[in-house]
């Protein structure tokens, strides 16, 4: 039912309910004139109460009239009509009328009927005859007979179901409204124009603000608007008032009671009189802080996004359908030599643009050609390649945005690839130039997968291995290494490649044309980009040559060993062959004296002397140069030797006349060498001095220092010296300057030889007359 | 002091006159029997019945050399209880080594002096003479 037809029914009703007053009145007096009336008229009865009959037959209510039991004795029609009995045919009590539920106060009110003899605006609920409920107002009034004795009672019924409904659907429609006002989310305040604060407010306004309700009836608007948002809230304010406007929108931030602000998004509509005064304002607050910070972050992250296409390092034009530019960056105004700044772009034309700006390309038609090409085709193009003219390389990518089924533009995108491609040439051309030393190397290379097939093979390997390419590729290494010996080698070799060792081997192969060659292989683990090992590569040279050289100065060592063993034993042979001799000669002249004893002159007896003498120098010479010749025959008896121990055996063993002194200065270190002939080498220095000491008292002095790599030893004797042009012959042997009995020149040669085994060297200080210093060095 | 059987194995007629000279100097009645060479040596060792008491071997000999012969006195189970002193004029380290690891009772060089030399064969004899031998 709409407003207006209620607005029509409740006037209906009222009028209705002022023509019932009217009826009623009448009613009354009507029956209180025929109560006295007919007291008097009794005689007149009959025709009036037929004129009254006439009466309540024609009033627009239900007229009803019953005993005092109840018993209805008279409806008129619109109470039969009401009630649908027909009382001229059936009986009916007032009891079977009421309502159950009202009964009670039915009896109450018929008792009330009783005493004060009437009553009015009894309200319930009535059964009709065919059990329908009926909503009725009911005055009703005692008729009482002549002797003022209650005989009947009488009303007027008037069906208010109708009205009753209508007044419930009022009330639930105010109770929906307000549920509606009281939960939603949106606030929603009332305020009066000429009334402080705010009438009406919804729970959502409450929890919005904070305040309650009571608080807010006494609040302005103001109260709760930022300051901020103030002034634009109150200019709004003022329009409205002033009749410019019927409503605003605004959104603003509401300072709530505990000091927070929120945004709301905030409509005021005024409702104004027929006058067109501000009655009432009704406001509608929406919370939109959340809505607020999504969109500040939005914006933020728009900002930001800008911000990176901005300063992108690749170029970026994004153009509509009709290829004015979107959205274009730095960067593609650097790469394409633009001088207009970014936001100057937004709008032109691509293609006019394109047009102007091909003569930056190497090839500006192939340029223009390309890109109307792509813009025809709007597909989707990766990896253009643009030269420009100051040499730089773009890579160019062009991608239609759809978003769903809609297109959102094209984009172009420049990347600057000037570098990677000069890396890649410079690559290619480094690659080529690797290629070609391998190619034109001496060295064979191979490269092999890990089950040993061949995959690639240089000029080199071919002529050094005498097969052909075609031959060997994709062959198993076995073909080339074919010997027993090559096959066993590769597996121990292979197996180290697999634990991605590498190193350098020698394996003995046959060629093609049967020849026996040595090669040593560099073999290194071959991996992939991803550091797996894939096989190996093998660089091979033919050192056969080389190994003959070495096999052929294995034999000269061997042989030199040899011959050097034979001429030692020679040494000692020719030693012992000559030696016997002399003693032969020595025992013979012994003889010789021993036999003759006391008869040869003295003449005789100084000759044989001299052969003594003879034979004894005869032996010492032997004697040296079997030593000279021994000495660098069996070097590697190296061994620590302490020197001091050794000094001492010499001083003990060699015979030093009383006016000679030894003296070491500082003890002697423990050098690595052969023990025997460093003992020789300070026993013929030491004995040296000693020969050549002339003077009255002899002074040998040994000392020795420690060098880096070397010790160096000095031996000093204050003897006769050696003249400055001798110096460099004493070390050549027979080149002794004082031949005498027990100097054979060779002694210094000896000592010369063993410095010399250990790396030594030997030079000397002398002043003639005053003493010599022999210097020598042994390598650590 | 017992007199000794000495076999001489020497090539040298000097070096044997030499011996003989010497031993009978010191005054000493040693039986000295001269071999010219080692084949010489093992003819006269083969009559087990009159072995020497002692041998001195020359090491440079013609023929079977010292060393030789040595190997093959010290392969025979009897000969090779018969004390051999080498008497040469080898001071060669290798034949000194090879020597004793085949097995010398002594390895006395010759020296240059005739007075040295009888100086040391008294020795060598003495010192033998006190020792006891295996006889046959």
């Amino acid at each position: 039912m709409s407003q207006d037809q209620i607005a029509i029914l409740q006037r209906a009703l009222e009028r209705e309910k002022k023509a019932r007053k009217a009826a009623e009145k009448i009613l009354e007096e009507k029956s209180r004139e025929l109560y006295f009336t007919s007291q008097k008229l009794e005689n007149l009865l009959d025709e009036k109460s037929s004129q009254l009959e006439g009466v309540f037959e024609n009033i627009v209510d239900a007229f009803v009239l019953m005993d005092i039991k109840g018993n209805i004795l008279k409806f008129n029609d619109a109470a039969t009509k009401l009630f649908g009995y027909d009382i001229s045919k059936e009986s009916i009590n007032v009891s079977n009328l009421v309502h159950q539920d009202d009964f009670k106060y039915a009896v109450l009110s018929f008792e009330e009927l009783i005493t004060k003899g009437f009553f009015k605006n009894y309200e319930a609920r009535v059964y009709t005859k065919s059990k329908e409920i009926k909503w009725v107002h009911i005055n009703a009034s005692i008729v009482f007979d002549r002797k003022n004795k209650p005989i009947a009672a009488q009303g007027i019924v008037r069906d208010i179901t109708q009205e009753k409904a209508l007044k419930q659907q009022l009330e639930d429609q105010k109770n929906q409204l307000s549920i509606i006002i009281n939960n939603s989310p949106i606030g929603i305040s009332l305020s009066k124009s000429n009334y402080r604060g705010l009438l009406q407010i919804n729970r959502a306004l409450v929890n919005m603000l904070g305040y309650s309700a009571e608080e807010l009836k006494t609040m302005k608007v103001q109260d709760i608007t930022h300051p901020d948002d103030e002034e634009a809230s109150k200019l709004l304010r003022d329009q409205l008032y002033s009749g410019e406007i019927d409503q605003f929108n605004i959104e603003k931030r509401y300072i709530k009671k505990d000091g927070n602000i929120f945004w709301a998004k905030t409509n005021v509509t005024a409702v104004r009189d027929k006058y067109g005064e501000i009655e009432y304002q009704v406001a509608t607050l929406e919370d939109i802080s959340k809505e607020r910070e999504s969109k500040e972050k939005l914006i933020e992250s728009e900002n930001r996004l800008a911000t990176l296409v901005l300063n992108l390092d690749s170029g970026i034009l994004l153009e509509d359908e009709n290829r004015k530019v979107v959205l274009t960056n730095h960067k593609f105004c650097e790469l394409l030599n633009i001088d207009i700044a970014v936001d100057d772009l937004y709008g032109m034309d691509c293609s006019e643009a394109a047009e102007q700006n091909k003569v930056l390309f190497k090839d500006p038609n192939a340029f223009v050609k390309r890109m109307n090409e792509i813009d025809s085709a709007k597909q989707m193009v990766i990896g253009d390649e643009l030269e420009m003219l100051d040499g730089k390389i773009l890579e160019r990518n062009y991608l239609p945005i759809t978003i769903g089924e809609k297109s959102k533009g094209f984009l172009w995108t420049f990347t600057d690839v000037t570098l990677k491609r000069r890396y890649s040439k410079s690559l290619e051309a480094q690659k080529q130039k690797y290629y070609n030393i391998i190619a034109n190397m001496n060295l064979g290379l191979v490269e092999v997968s890990s089950d040993n097939k061949i995959l690639m093979v240089n000029q080199s390997f071919t002529e050094m291995s005498g097969y052909n390419e075609v031959e060997l590729l994709g062959k198993h290494t076995n073909a080339i290494f074919n010997t027993e010996e090559a096959k066993a080698v590769i597996a121990i070799e292979n197996a180290k490649r697999k634990k991605g060792q590498s190193n350098s081997y020698e394996v003995k192969v046959e060629t093609k044309n049967g020849e026996i060659r040595y090669w040593l292989i560099s073999g290194a683990p071959n991996y992939d980009l991803n550091g797996d090992i894939v096989g190996s590569i093998g660089v091979h040279l033919d050192i056969t040559e080389l190994k003959k050289l070495e096999l052929q100065k294995e034999k000269l060592l061997l042989k030199l060993e040899k011959s050097n063993d034979e001429l030692q034993e020679y040494a000692h042979i020719v030693s012992h062959d000559l030696k016997s001799p002399l003693r032969s000669i020595d025992a013979l002249v012994s003889w010789l004296k021993e036999d003759n004893k006391g008869k040869l002159d003295e003449m005789s007896l100084r000759n044989f002397d001299l052969i003594e003498t003879t034979l004894e120098k005869m032996e010492q010479l032997i004697s040296d140069v079997l030593a000279y010749s021994s000495i660098g025959s069996d070097s590697d008896t190296k061994a620590d030797v302490n020197l001091n121990t050794k000094l001492d055996n010499i001083i003990s063993m060699l015979y030093i006349p009383e006016h000679i002194d030894i003296k070491i200065l500082h003890p002697l270190p423990i050098v690595n060498g052969d023990a025997t002939k460093l003992q020789q080498l300070f026993q013929n220095l030491i004995s040296n001095a000693i020969k050549f000491i002339d003077k009255d008292k002899g002074v040998i002095i040994i000392d020795f220092e420690d060098l880096k790599s070397h010790y160096k030893f000095s031996i000093k004797d204050n003897g006769i010296g050696i003249d400055k042009q001798f110096h460099n012959k004493i070390f050549k042997i027979f080149h002794a300057l004082n031949k005498s009995k027990d100097s054979t020149g060779i002694g210094l040669s000896i000592v010369k030889k063993i410095i010399d085994l250990h790396e030594g060297q030997i030079w000397l200080e002398s002043e003639p007359n005053v003493g010599t210093t022999f210097y020598f060095t042994l390598k650590k | 002091m017992k007199t000794l059987n000495i076999l001489l194995i020497e090539d040298d007629m000097i070096e044997v006159m030499k011996l003989n000279r010497a031993s009978k100097s010191i005054q000493l009645n040693h039986n000295v029997i001269e071999a010219n060479n080692g084949e010489e040596a093992l003819k006269l060792l083969e009559n087990k019945d009159n072995l020497p008491d002692i041998i001195l071997l020359d090491l440079n000999m013609p023929k079977i050399n010292g060393i030789e012969f040595l190997k093959i006195l010290k392969a025979d189970n009897r000969l090779k209880y018969i004390p051999t002193i080498i008497l040469t004029t080898s001071n060669n380290q290798r034949d000194l080594l090879e020597c004793y690891k085949i097995g010398i009772a002594g390895y006395v060089l010759k020296p240059l002096k005739y007075e040295d030399y009888v100086s040391k064969i008294e020795k060598l004899l003495s010192y033998w003479s006190i020792n006891e031998l295996i006889t046959a």
